[in-house]
Protein backbone atom coordinates (compact mmCIF):
# COMPACT_ATOMS: atom_id res chain seq x y z
CA UNK A 1 0.00 0.00 0.00
CA UNK A 2 1.66 3.36 -0.84
CA UNK A 3 -0.16 5.16 1.46
CA UNK A 4 2.34 4.30 4.15
CA UNK A 5 0.43 5.91 6.67
CA UNK A 6 -3.04 5.11 5.96
CA UNK A 7 -1.21 1.21 6.00
CA UNK A 8 -0.43 1.68 9.67
CA UNK A 9 -3.82 2.66 10.82
CA UNK A 10 -5.43 -0.79 9.06
CA UNK A 11 -2.55 -2.72 10.91
CA UNK A 12 -3.26 -0.55 14.34
CA UNK A 13 -6.68 -1.87 13.82
CA UNK A 14 -5.64 -5.32 13.12
CA UNK A 15 -3.84 -5.14 16.34
CA UNK A 16 -6.42 -3.78 18.51
CA UNK A 17 -8.89 -6.48 17.51
CA UNK A 18 -11.68 -3.96 15.50
CA UNK A 19 -13.91 -6.04 13.36
CA UNK A 20 -14.21 -4.19 10.22
CA UNK A 21 -17.36 -6.34 8.91
CA UNK A 22 -17.89 -2.80 6.57
CA UNK A 23 -15.87 -2.48 3.45
CA UNK A 24 -15.74 1.39 3.83
CA UNK A 25 -13.76 2.53 7.05
CA UNK A 26 -13.55 6.27 7.94
CA UNK A 27 -10.04 6.52 8.04
CA UNK A 28 -9.27 10.49 9.87
CA UNK A 29 -6.72 12.66 8.09
CA UNK A 30 -7.02 15.52 9.55
CA UNK A 31 -3.59 17.51 8.27
CA UNK A 32 -4.69 16.69 4.41
CA UNK A 33 -7.39 19.04 2.54
CA UNK A 34 -9.82 17.00 0.26
CA UNK A 35 -8.13 18.49 -2.95
CA UNK A 36 -4.70 17.43 -2.59
CA UNK A 37 -6.05 13.90 -1.47
CA UNK A 38 -7.72 14.09 -4.48
CA UNK A 39 -4.99 14.49 -6.48
CA UNK A 40 -2.76 12.10 -4.57
CA UNK A 41 -5.03 9.22 -5.18
CA UNK A 42 -5.53 10.07 -8.90
CA UNK A 43 -1.57 9.80 -9.13
CA UNK A 44 -1.50 6.82 -6.82
CA UNK A 45 -3.82 4.91 -9.41
CA UNK A 46 -2.23 5.81 -12.05
CA UNK A 47 1.52 4.63 -10.87
CA UNK A 48 0.00 1.47 -9.60
CA UNK A 49 -1.79 1.34 -12.89
CA UNK A 50 1.34 1.96 -15.06
CA UNK A 51 3.01 -0.65 -13.17
CA UNK A 52 1.15 -3.27 -13.96
CA UNK A 53 0.68 -2.64 -17.19
CA UNK A 54 4.82 -2.61 -17.75
CA UNK A 55 5.64 -5.86 -15.70
CA UNK A 56 8.56 -6.61 -16.50
CA UNK A 57 9.73 -3.54 -18.48
CA UNK A 58 11.42 -1.15 -15.77
CA UNK A 59 12.67 1.50 -18.41
CA UNK A 60 8.91 1.68 -19.86
CA UNK A 61 7.32 2.14 -16.53
CA UNK A 62 9.44 5.63 -16.08
CA UNK A 63 8.93 6.65 -19.45
CA UNK A 64 5.24 6.41 -19.15
CA UNK A 65 5.18 7.68 -15.81
CA UNK A 66 7.60 11.09 -16.78
CA UNK A 67 5.00 11.58 -19.55
CA UNK A 68 1.83 11.16 -16.96
CA UNK A 69 4.17 13.54 -14.92
CA UNK A 70 4.39 16.00 -17.41
CA UNK A 71 1.03 16.68 -17.87
CA UNK A 72 -0.16 16.25 -14.74
CA UNK A 73 2.35 19.52 -13.75
CA UNK A 74 0.33 21.76 -16.40
CA UNK A 75 -2.92 21.04 -14.82
CA UNK A 76 -1.30 21.81 -11.12
CA UNK A 77 -1.27 25.74 -9.73
CA UNK A 78 2.50 26.27 -8.35
CA UNK A 79 1.24 26.98 -5.07
CA UNK A 80 -0.35 24.02 -4.65
CA UNK A 81 2.61 21.83 -4.51
CA UNK A 82 3.43 22.88 -1.13
CA UNK A 83 0.22 21.80 -0.41
CA UNK A 84 0.58 18.45 -2.03
CA UNK A 85 4.14 18.13 -0.45
CA UNK A 86 2.58 18.23 2.86
CA UNK A 87 -0.05 15.62 1.99
CA UNK A 88 2.39 13.17 0.89
CA UNK A 89 4.49 13.59 3.43
CA UNK A 90 2.05 13.13 5.84
CA UNK A 91 0.73 10.18 4.22
CA UNK A 92 4.30 9.10 4.20
CA UNK A 93 3.74 8.47 0.10
CA UNK A 94 7.51 8.22 -0.97
CA UNK A 95 7.47 8.62 -4.75
CA UNK A 96 4.73 11.06 -4.77
CA UNK A 97 6.57 13.33 -2.37
CA UNK A 98 9.84 12.60 -4.42
CA UNK A 99 7.77 13.75 -7.31
CA UNK A 100 6.45 17.05 -5.88
CA UNK A 101 9.73 17.84 -4.22
CA UNK A 102 11.51 17.35 -8.11
CA UNK A 103 8.74 19.96 -9.24
CA UNK A 104 9.27 22.57 -6.63
CA UNK A 105 13.12 22.78 -7.29
CA UNK A 106 12.71 22.65 -10.77
CA UNK A 107 10.29 25.72 -10.38
CA UNK A 108 12.19 27.91 -8.28
CA UNK A 109 15.43 26.83 -9.83
CA UNK A 110 17.38 29.98 -11.43
CA UNK A 111 14.95 32.19 -10.71
CA UNK A 112 14.73 35.85 -9.08
CA UNK A 113 14.08 35.97 -5.12
CA UNK A 114 10.70 38.30 -5.91
CA UNK A 115 9.58 34.83 -8.08
CA UNK A 116 10.41 32.54 -5.18
CA UNK A 117 9.06 34.64 -2.29
CA UNK A 118 5.47 35.08 -4.16
CA UNK A 119 5.77 31.04 -5.29
CA UNK A 120 5.92 30.39 -1.47
CA UNK A 121 3.87 32.95 -0.46
CA UNK A 122 5.86 34.74 2.32
CA UNK A 123 8.13 37.74 3.16
CA UNK A 124 12.01 37.04 4.28
CA UNK A 125 11.93 36.28 7.38
CA UNK A 126 15.27 37.65 8.15
CA UNK A 127 15.31 41.47 9.75
CA UNK A 128 15.91 44.62 7.00
CA UNK A 129 19.76 44.50 7.96
CA UNK A 130 20.33 41.10 7.84
CA UNK A 131 19.06 41.16 4.79
CA UNK A 132 21.27 43.15 3.26
CA UNK A 133 24.20 41.23 4.52
CA UNK A 134 23.11 38.28 3.60
CA UNK A 135 22.52 39.46 0.09
CA UNK A 136 25.86 41.21 -0.49
CA UNK A 137 27.01 37.48 0.98
CA UNK A 138 25.57 35.60 -1.89
CA UNK A 139 25.62 38.32 -4.40
CA UNK A 140 27.04 35.43 -7.11
CA UNK A 141 23.76 33.81 -6.63
CA UNK A 142 21.29 36.50 -7.64
CA UNK A 143 22.43 37.14 -11.27
CA UNK A 144 22.00 35.97 -14.66
CA UNK A 145 18.30 34.57 -13.35
CA UNK A 146 15.83 33.55 -15.28
CA UNK A 147 12.39 35.64 -16.47
CA UNK A 148 9.79 34.77 -14.16
CA UNK B 1 4.98 -0.62 18.96
CA UNK B 2 3.45 1.99 16.59
CA UNK B 3 0.03 1.75 17.51
CA UNK B 4 -0.15 4.45 20.77
CA UNK B 5 2.54 6.36 19.12
CA UNK B 6 0.72 6.52 16.12
CA UNK B 7 -2.42 7.69 18.10
CA UNK B 8 -0.28 9.80 20.01
CA UNK B 9 0.66 11.49 16.76
CA UNK B 10 -2.34 11.72 15.30
CA UNK B 11 -3.83 13.46 17.84
CA UNK B 12 -0.91 16.21 17.90
CA UNK B 13 -1.29 16.67 14.19
CA UNK B 14 -5.47 17.34 14.92
CA UNK B 15 -4.74 19.67 17.94
CA UNK B 16 -1.68 21.40 15.83
CA UNK B 17 -3.80 21.70 12.33
CA UNK B 18 -6.48 23.16 14.69
CA UNK B 19 -4.60 25.77 16.31
CA UNK B 20 -2.90 26.44 12.84
CA UNK B 21 -6.81 26.97 11.42
CA UNK B 22 -7.75 28.92 14.34
CA UNK B 23 -4.30 31.23 13.81
CA UNK B 24 -5.24 31.44 10.08
CA UNK B 25 -8.74 32.42 10.84
CA UNK B 26 -7.30 35.74 12.77
CA UNK B 27 -5.15 36.53 10.05
CA UNK B 28 -6.44 38.07 6.63
CA UNK B 29 -3.39 37.63 4.81
CA UNK B 30 -2.46 34.72 2.53
CA UNK B 31 -1.17 31.32 3.83
CA UNK B 32 2.14 30.77 5.46
CA UNK B 33 3.11 27.89 3.87
CA UNK B 34 6.92 28.06 3.57
CA UNK B 35 7.52 27.68 7.56
CA UNK B 36 5.10 24.86 7.59
CA UNK B 37 7.26 22.06 5.31
CA UNK B 38 8.71 19.88 7.48
CA UNK B 39 12.97 20.03 8.06
CA UNK B 40 13.84 16.49 6.04
CA UNK B 41 11.45 17.90 3.39
CA UNK B 42 13.05 21.35 3.03
CA UNK B 43 16.76 18.99 2.65
CA UNK B 44 15.08 17.43 -0.16
CA UNK B 45 14.15 19.89 -2.42
CA UNK B 46 17.81 21.63 -1.43
CA UNK B 47 19.21 18.28 -2.20
CA UNK B 48 17.66 18.89 -5.66
CA UNK B 49 18.67 22.17 -5.95
CA UNK B 50 21.89 23.66 -7.58
CA UNK B 51 24.49 25.03 -5.15
CA UNK B 52 23.59 28.24 -6.10
CA UNK B 53 19.95 28.24 -5.60
CA UNK B 54 20.40 26.71 -2.40
CA UNK B 55 22.37 29.93 -1.41
CA UNK B 56 19.30 31.70 -2.48
CA UNK B 57 17.01 30.10 -0.62
CA UNK B 58 18.74 30.01 2.64
CA UNK B 59 19.45 33.49 2.76
CA UNK B 60 15.56 34.14 2.38
CA UNK B 61 14.10 31.79 4.72
CA UNK B 62 15.27 30.99 8.60
CA UNK B 63 14.13 27.73 8.49
CA UNK B 64 15.90 26.61 5.50
CA UNK B 65 19.38 28.14 7.04
CA UNK B 66 18.72 26.09 9.89
CA UNK B 67 18.16 23.20 8.20
CA UNK B 68 20.74 23.73 5.98
CA UNK B 69 23.66 24.34 8.51
CA UNK B 70 22.42 20.87 10.54
CA UNK B 71 22.42 18.55 7.67
CA UNK B 72 25.38 17.10 6.30
CA UNK B 73 27.13 19.47 3.50
CA UNK B 74 26.82 18.81 -0.42
CA UNK B 75 28.53 21.41 -2.42
CA UNK B 76 27.90 21.09 -5.93
CA UNK B 77 29.64 23.53 -8.17
CA UNK B 78 29.79 23.68 -11.87
CA UNK B 79 30.54 26.34 -14.57
CA UNK B 80 30.46 26.63 -18.44
CA UNK B 81 33.25 28.67 -19.46
CA UNK B 82 33.85 29.80 -23.13
CA UNK B 83 37.08 29.54 -24.47
CA UNK B 84 38.99 32.92 -25.35
CA UNK B 85 40.02 35.61 -23.26
CA UNK B 86 36.83 38.18 -23.49
CA UNK B 87 37.16 40.25 -20.77
CA UNK B 88 33.10 39.17 -19.77
CA UNK B 89 34.39 35.44 -19.43
CA UNK B 90 37.17 36.88 -17.10
CA UNK B 91 34.91 38.40 -15.21
CA UNK B 92 32.72 35.60 -14.60
CA UNK B 93 35.98 33.28 -13.79
CA UNK B 94 37.05 35.70 -11.14
CA UNK B 95 33.91 35.69 -9.83
CA UNK B 96 33.67 31.85 -9.58
CA UNK B 97 36.57 31.40 -7.97
CA UNK B 98 35.83 33.97 -5.17
CA UNK B 99 32.42 31.89 -5.22
CA UNK B 100 33.91 28.76 -3.83
CA UNK B 101 36.52 29.98 -1.61
CA UNK B 102 33.57 32.02 -0.24
CA UNK B 103 31.55 29.03 0.47
CA UNK B 104 34.66 26.57 1.28
CA UNK B 105 36.49 29.19 3.28
CA UNK B 106 34.54 28.77 6.53
CA UNK B 107 35.75 26.22 8.80
CA UNK B 108 33.02 25.27 10.23
CA UNK B 109 31.31 24.37 7.02
CA UNK B 110 33.90 21.87 6.41
CA UNK B 111 33.26 19.85 9.39
CA UNK B 112 30.44 18.30 8.06
CA UNK B 113 30.79 18.15 3.85
CA UNK B 114 29.76 15.42 2.62
CA UNK B 115 29.78 15.49 -1.00
CA UNK B 116 31.92 18.01 -3.36
CA UNK B 117 31.67 18.53 -6.70
CA UNK B 118 33.00 20.04 -9.17
CA UNK B 119 32.50 20.03 -13.10
CA UNK B 120 34.41 22.61 -14.66
CA UNK B 121 35.11 22.62 -18.63
CA UNK B 122 38.52 24.36 -18.36
CA UNK B 123 40.51 26.11 -16.16
CA UNK B 124 43.95 26.53 -16.06
CA UNK B 125 44.27 27.62 -12.24
CA UNK B 126 45.51 23.95 -10.87
CA UNK B 127 46.71 26.23 -7.70
CA UNK B 128 43.66 26.96 -7.38
CA UNK B 129 41.62 23.64 -7.29
CA UNK B 130 44.71 21.99 -4.94
CA UNK B 131 43.61 25.02 -2.52
CA UNK B 132 39.66 23.58 -2.87
CA UNK B 133 40.48 19.90 -2.32
CA UNK B 134 42.92 20.56 0.50
CA UNK B 135 39.71 22.29 2.23
CA UNK B 136 37.96 19.22 1.01
CA UNK B 137 40.20 16.58 2.12
CA UNK B 138 40.13 17.81 5.81
CA UNK B 139 36.52 17.08 5.43
CA UNK B 140 34.88 13.55 6.18
CA UNK B 141 33.54 14.20 2.66
CA UNK B 142 32.17 10.98 1.30
CA UNK B 143 31.38 11.78 -2.27
CA UNK B 144 34.21 13.49 -4.80
CA UNK B 145 33.15 13.94 -8.17
CA UNK B 146 35.69 15.50 -10.12
CA UNK B 147 35.68 16.64 -13.35
CA UNK B 148 38.06 19.09 -14.60
CA UNK B 149 40.25 19.00 -18.10
CA UNK B 150 43.85 18.36 -17.67
CA UNK B 151 43.92 18.88 -14.14
CA UNK B 152 46.26 16.66 -12.43
CA UNK B 153 44.91 15.46 -9.19
CA UNK B 154 46.65 15.72 -5.84
CA UNK B 155 47.70 12.89 -4.11
CA UNK B 156 46.04 14.20 -0.80
CA UNK B 157 42.64 13.40 -2.45
CA UNK B 158 43.99 9.75 -2.18
CA UNK B 159 44.35 9.70 1.24
CA UNK B 160 41.04 10.86 2.34
CA UNK B 161 39.99 7.89 4.64
CA UNK B 162 36.42 8.73 4.57
CA UNK B 163 35.72 8.67 1.21
CA UNK B 164 33.08 6.06 -0.40
CA UNK B 165 32.49 7.63 -3.83
CA UNK B 166 35.03 8.87 -6.07
CA UNK B 167 33.94 10.11 -9.63
CA UNK B 168 36.96 11.17 -11.41
CA UNK B 169 36.62 12.61 -15.30
CA UNK B 170 38.69 14.07 -17.85
CA UNK B 171 41.88 14.25 -15.26
CA UNK B 172 45.81 13.43 -15.35
CA UNK B 173 46.08 10.97 -12.19
CA UNK B 174 49.82 9.66 -11.70
CA UNK B 175 51.07 7.97 -8.29
CA UNK B 176 54.51 7.14 -9.14
CA UNK B 177 55.95 7.32 -5.66
CA UNK B 178 54.21 6.77 -2.55
CA UNK B 179 51.01 5.08 -1.29
CA UNK B 180 47.23 5.17 -1.75
CA UNK B 181 45.15 4.57 1.43
CA UNK B 182 41.08 4.66 0.43
CA UNK B 183 39.94 2.04 3.04
CA UNK B 184 36.32 3.26 3.15
CA UNK B 185 36.35 3.78 -0.89
CA UNK B 186 33.30 1.34 -2.32
CA UNK B 187 32.59 3.18 -5.51
CA UNK B 188 35.41 4.06 -8.15
CA UNK B 189 34.13 5.57 -11.48
CA UNK B 190 36.75 7.09 -14.30
CA UNK B 191 35.63 8.52 -17.28
CA UNK B 192 38.55 10.00 -20.19
CA UNK B 193 41.23 10.05 -17.15
CA UNK B 194 44.82 10.33 -17.88
CA UNK B 195 46.68 7.55 -16.19
CA UNK B 196 48.81 4.79 -17.03
CA UNK B 197 49.10 1.16 -15.71
CA UNK B 198 51.40 1.28 -12.81
CA UNK B 199 48.97 3.91 -11.28
CA UNK B 200 45.62 2.25 -12.29
CA UNK B 201 47.30 -1.17 -11.12
CA UNK B 202 48.31 0.38 -7.47
CA UNK B 203 44.86 2.65 -7.27
CA UNK B 204 42.99 -0.56 -7.83
CA UNK B 205 44.84 -2.61 -5.22
CA UNK B 206 44.81 -0.55 -2.86
CA UNK B 207 41.06 -0.28 -1.76
CA UNK B 208 39.71 -3.28 -0.03
CA UNK B 209 36.44 -2.05 0.30
CA UNK B 210 35.64 -1.41 -3.38
CA UNK B 211 33.06 -3.26 -4.91
CA UNK B 212 31.97 -1.06 -8.09
CA UNK B 213 34.50 0.14 -10.80
CA UNK B 214 34.05 1.37 -14.05
CA UNK B 215 36.76 2.55 -16.38
CA UNK B 216 35.60 4.45 -19.64
CA UNK B 217 37.92 5.16 -22.44
CA UNK B 218 40.97 6.04 -20.05
CA UNK B 219 43.68 7.09 -22.02
CA UNK B 220 47.22 6.01 -21.40
CA UNK B 221 46.84 2.17 -20.34
CA UNK B 222 48.60 -0.08 -22.64
CA UNK B 223 47.66 -3.41 -20.10
CA UNK B 224 44.79 -3.54 -17.67
CA UNK B 225 45.48 -5.34 -14.58
CA UNK B 226 42.11 -5.20 -12.13
CA UNK B 227 42.79 -7.33 -9.27
CA UNK B 228 41.23 -6.81 -6.51
CA UNK B 229 39.52 -9.55 -3.49
CA UNK B 230 36.21 -7.84 -3.07
CA UNK B 231 35.49 -6.27 -6.28
CA UNK B 232 31.72 -7.37 -7.72
CA UNK B 233 30.96 -5.40 -10.61
CA UNK B 234 33.63 -4.48 -13.41
CA UNK B 235 32.92 -1.92 -16.35
CA UNK B 236 35.33 -0.85 -19.28
CA UNK B 237 34.86 0.93 -22.17
CA UNK B 238 37.81 1.51 -24.70
CA UNK B 239 38.68 2.95 -27.65
CA UNK B 240 41.50 0.60 -28.93
CA UNK B 241 41.99 -2.84 -28.20
CA UNK B 242 43.27 -3.35 -24.35
CA UNK B 243 44.63 -6.45 -22.97
CA UNK B 244 42.99 -6.88 -19.80
CA UNK B 245 43.30 -9.24 -17.09
CA UNK B 246 40.94 -9.94 -14.41
CA UNK B 247 41.71 -11.35 -11.24
CA UNK B 248 38.90 -10.89 -9.03
CA UNK B 249 37.40 -13.89 -6.85
CA UNK B 250 33.95 -12.19 -5.71
CA UNK B 251 33.37 -10.48 -9.29
CA UNK B 252 29.88 -11.26 -10.02
CA UNK B 253 29.55 -8.94 -13.32
CA UNK B 254 31.81 -7.50 -15.86
CA UNK B 255 30.58 -5.47 -18.86
CA UNK B 256 33.11 -4.90 -21.94
CA UNK B 257 32.86 -2.40 -25.08
CA UNK B 258 35.54 -2.25 -27.56
CA UNK B 259 35.64 -0.13 -30.58
CA UNK B 260 34.89 -2.79 -32.74
CA UNK B 261 38.40 -3.91 -32.23
CA UNK B 262 40.07 -6.94 -30.94
CA UNK B 263 38.84 -8.50 -27.38
CA UNK B 264 42.04 -9.52 -25.33
CA UNK B 265 40.53 -10.46 -21.99
CA UNK B 266 41.54 -12.93 -19.73
CA UNK B 267 39.76 -14.20 -16.50
CA UNK B 268 42.91 -15.42 -14.74
CA UNK B 269 40.60 -15.71 -11.81
CA UNK B 270 36.79 -15.04 -11.68
CA UNK B 271 34.75 -18.16 -10.35
CA UNK B 272 32.06 -16.43 -9.12
CA UNK B 273 31.11 -14.73 -12.23
CA UNK B 274 27.47 -14.25 -13.49
CA UNK B 275 27.29 -11.81 -15.60
CA UNK B 276 29.24 -11.01 -18.42
CA UNK B 277 28.83 -8.83 -21.60
CA UNK B 278 30.84 -8.37 -24.16
CA UNK B 279 29.71 -5.82 -27.26
CA UNK B 280 31.13 -4.29 -29.81
CA UNK B 281 34.59 -6.25 -29.82
CA UNK B 282 35.89 -9.41 -31.95
CA UNK B 283 36.47 -12.32 -30.30
CA UNK B 284 36.82 -16.26 -31.81
CA UNK B 285 34.16 -18.59 -30.69
CA UNK B 286 36.42 -21.12 -29.33
CA UNK B 287 38.06 -18.49 -27.13
CA UNK B 288 34.51 -17.86 -25.42
CA UNK B 289 33.89 -21.53 -24.97
CA UNK B 290 37.32 -21.35 -23.22
CA UNK B 291 36.15 -18.35 -21.01
CA UNK B 292 32.75 -19.63 -19.94
CA UNK B 293 34.68 -23.13 -19.07
CA UNK B 294 36.07 -21.56 -16.45
CA UNK B 295 33.15 -19.38 -15.47
CA UNK B 296 31.33 -22.44 -13.10
CA UNK B 297 28.61 -19.98 -12.01
CA UNK B 298 27.69 -17.38 -15.06
CA UNK B 299 23.69 -17.49 -15.51
CA UNK B 300 23.51 -14.26 -17.92
CA UNK B 301 26.06 -14.51 -21.08
CA UNK B 302 25.50 -11.43 -23.68
CA UNK B 303 27.96 -11.90 -26.08
CA UNK B 304 28.04 -11.69 -29.84
CA UNK B 305 31.64 -11.35 -31.70
CA UNK B 306 31.21 -8.45 -34.09
CA UNK B 307 32.49 -9.98 -37.27
CA UNK B 308 35.30 -12.66 -37.72
CA UNK B 309 38.83 -12.19 -35.81
CA UNK B 310 41.38 -12.26 -38.68
CA UNK B 311 43.47 -14.59 -36.84
CA UNK B 312 42.50 -16.82 -34.05
CA UNK B 313 44.20 -16.23 -30.57
CA UNK B 314 43.70 -17.72 -27.08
Amino acid sequence: MKFCAVKQYFDDENNNNITSGASTTMIPLPNVESHPLAILITYCKKHLKIKANNADNKKETEKEMEQYEQELLKKVMPQELTELILAANYLNFKEALDFFCRAVASAIQNKSIEFVRKFFGLESDFELGEEEKLREEFAWSFEGVDED
Amino acid sequence: MGSIRAAIDRAAYMISSRMKQRKEEGHAKKTDRISVLPDRVIYHILLLLPTIDVFKMISLFKNWRRVWASFPLVLDFHHKFAYGTERHNQLKLIKFVEYVFLILMPRKHIARLSTFRLNLDYFDDDACIHTWLSFVAESNVEELDLAVSYYRLPQTILHARSLRVLKLAMLRLEVKFGSIMLPSLKTLSMNMVMLDDKTIYKLISSCPALEDLDINWCCGLSNLQVSNPNLKSLQVQHRCPLPIQIEAMNLESFAYKGNYDQCKIRFVACQALRSLSLSETVFAEQWLRDQISRLPQLKNLKARSWGIPEKLYH
